[in-house]
């Protein structure tokens, strides 16, 4: 008895011995880059020709990281990026959880059929209907009403929404925005493992179906909703796809940063060296992560805990 | 919308028609968008790419011209198709890692321990910073100016010091070969990995515990108890994750066929562009199904939920 339970005990340290040093050698893989960019961002670009420099720069320097802020505007860009993810998140929680709330509680003629048409288009890659999305806004006609309208006024009118607001926020709004489509799953599972109980009650009182969903449901949705914030901020603050396709004259952190090395100014007569934009581009990635990566400490813990309430499958 | 519904409301409807009306008006702001902004451009990508599309200042002059885009595609752009396979090749074993490393840790960060909270924030790390601008960066551009105007400092990422490291301690230079190319390939599965692991997480936390205290008193392993339990109830989750991977490299943009999509409809020949995303839709569908397909029998839901 005794000998077994030694045994047991060892086998559990071994255990908890392995999955500390595994945790730590992926922690260090997952920390390593942020380090590494950080490492980047306080040199100057001519240390990467010197071997004797590999974490520690020969002089810490702020020079590369004023350089690269004034040449992707870094207050501007950061004010733009704030906005459109702000923005765009709060309209996609919006319209999803409503989605959701509707292909969970509800059936009605054509609501699976249009469920599987929402799983559908999760596979479907964004590059797919990237162009002809564009002529769609580009040649906007009201939600195909334009097309109604076109025998009795000869035309079909429309109205070019290339390069406004409107061509980025309202697919947000219409749940047509970044990955909506995963939202609205994760909110529809999260609605239907939640009892029905409540909402009986709220309708036997004599509560609308809206009234229901936003006095009750709401309120008790925070788990799903601070998960799908999170992700939807970080997906619209890091898209290089939309933005410059739809809405190019808005400038926002991530088109800056992917566009740096057109951004740093170089003198006449001179290319831009290799390392510089090396350096450069690692510093203007940094910025990219930084506000993110302060969101992101601000509400870990409770994100956390939301994702293992979310009960996603 | 509200206004309506509430005055629809109070007519005495009878209650299950009213309950059907309103899940309809639930759904109908998405179904707007989602006609507009998803199906109309989806079946017109389709019509695109079966046609010349000529872009003039106000308006666009499609003329169908059949198969002529895909043969040029296929045959006349050599590129394309070599970086099309490239890319499938890494996707068939990149894919299953990913799925497998981010399962294994996902299990690691369930398990309770001090810190736990703590590792579990490092590895959503990956959500910020892998989602695109920064991953292109820094693993793309290095590949494109090449390793030979890289000293150590700037070689850091590819690990090539370890590499010397393996090569002085007298390792073999085939089997170093194959370590490095294992450790830069958990290196890019953990990066990758940030949301599977989420979703693992939730799955293994909605596993009821009372099923391993019975296994346990049975004497069950805990091998035993992971393919017996954990497995089985978390097929679902593994089905949404590796449906999730999938469309996460396949809508990568640091991934190759997605350049070579953005380069063409830069370049304004916008049906070529068309015909490769609808090629490349059209694999990725292929490969979504067969997934479907081979697992379909396997999948078990422990409820009727879904």
């Amino acid at each position: 008895m005794r000998i077994a339970m030694t045994r047991s005990r060892s086998i559990r340290l071994a255990g908890a011995t392995l999955r500390t040093v595994v945790l730590f050698c992926l922690s260090f893989i997952v920390l390593y880059p942020v380090l590494y960019l950080l490492s980047m961002a306080f040199r100057n670009p001519i240390d990467l020709l010197d071997p004797s420099v590999i974490w520690i720069p020969n002089v810490l320097t702020l020079a590369t990281i004023t350089k690269v802020g004034s040449a992707i505007a870094y207050g501007s860009t950061l004010g733009s990026s704030l906005l459109f993810a702000g923005v765009s998140s709060f309209l996609s929680l919006a319209t999803c959880s409503l989605t959701g709330y509707g292909f969970a509680r509800f059936r009605f003629r054509g609501s699976r059929v249009l469920f599987g048409l929402l799983l559908f288009s999760i596979v479907v890659p964004a590059q797919t209907i990237a162009i002809p999305l564009f002529q769609q806004l580009r040649f906007f006609d009201f939600f195909s009403l334009g097309r109604l309208l076109a025998p009795i006024m000869g035309y079909t009118p429309s109205l070019n929404l290339y390069n406004t607001p409107a061509a980025v926020y309202l697919p947000a709004l219409f749940g047509a925005g970044i990955r909506s489509s995963l939202y609205i799953y994760i909110f529809r599972q999260f609605f239907k493992g939640l009892p029905q109980d409540l909402e009986d009650a709220a309708n036997i009182d004599g509560a609308g179906f809206l009234k229901t969903f936003l006095r009750i449901i709401v309120p008790t949705a925070t788990p799903p909703y601070l998960v799908v914030a999170i992700l939807s901020f970080i997906w619209y603050w890091n898209d290089v796809l939309w933005i410059p396709l739809f809405y190019p004259k808005y400038l926002t952190l991530s088109v800056a940063v992917d566009t740096i090395a057109n951004r740093i100014p170089v003198p006449r007569g001179q290319t831009l060296e290799f390392f510089d934009l090396f350096v450069y581009q690692r510093t203007a990635c940094l910025l990219l992560i930084l506000p993110v990566l302060l969101l992101y400490m601000v509400v870990q813990r409770q994100f956390i805990q939301s994702v293992d309430r979310t009960g996603l499958k | 919308m509200t206004r309506r519904s509430r005055r629809l409301f109070q007519f005495p409807i009878p209650y299950e028609r009213k309950k059907r009306l309103a899940g309809f008006l639930f759904i109908l702001v998405w179904l707007i968008g989602f006609v507009n902004f998803f199906a109309i451009p989806f079946i017109n990508a389709f019509i695109y790419s079966f046609s010349s599309v000529q872009t003039k200042p106000g308006a666009m002059e499609i003329t169908p011209v059949g198969f002529r885009n895909y043969l040029t595609v296929l045959l006349n752009t050599p590129d394309f198709v070599i970086r099309l396979t490239g890319t499938l090749q890494e996707m068939v074993w990149q894919i299953p890692m990913t799925i497998l490393l981010s399962l294994f840790l996902a299990m690691l960060l369930n398990t309770r321990f001090r810190g736990r909270m703590f590792a579990r924030a490092v590895f959503f790390l990956p959500v910020i910073i892998s989602s695109g601008v920064v991953m292109n960066v820094i693993v793309n551009a290095s590949v494109e100016y090449g390793a030979s105007m890289m000293n150590t400092s700037s070689a850091l990422f590819q690990g090539i010091q370890f590499e010397r490291m393996l090569l002085d301690i007298g390792f073999p230079l085939e089997a170093t070969g194959r370590i490095m190319m294992i450790i830069n390939g958990v290196f890019r599965q953990v990066w990758r990995g940030g949301v599977q692991i989420l979703l693992f997480l939730a799955g293994l936390q909605a596993i009821p515990k009372y099923l391993y205290e019975a296994a346990d008193v049975e004497g069950a392993t805990r091998w035993e108890s992971f393919w017996k339990i954990t497995f089985p109830i978390l097929s679902p989750t593994t089905i949404l994750v590796t449906f999730y991977t999938i469309v996460d490299y396949g809508s990568d943009v640091s991934n190759f066929v997605v350049i070579t999509i953005r380069e063409y409809a830069r370049r304004a020949r916008l049906d070529i562009s068309a015909t490769m995303s609808v090629i490349w839709f059209l694999i990725i569908i292929v490969i979504a199904a067969l997934v479907l397909f081979l697992t379909r029998k396997r999948v078990y839901f422990m409820d009727d939920r879904g």
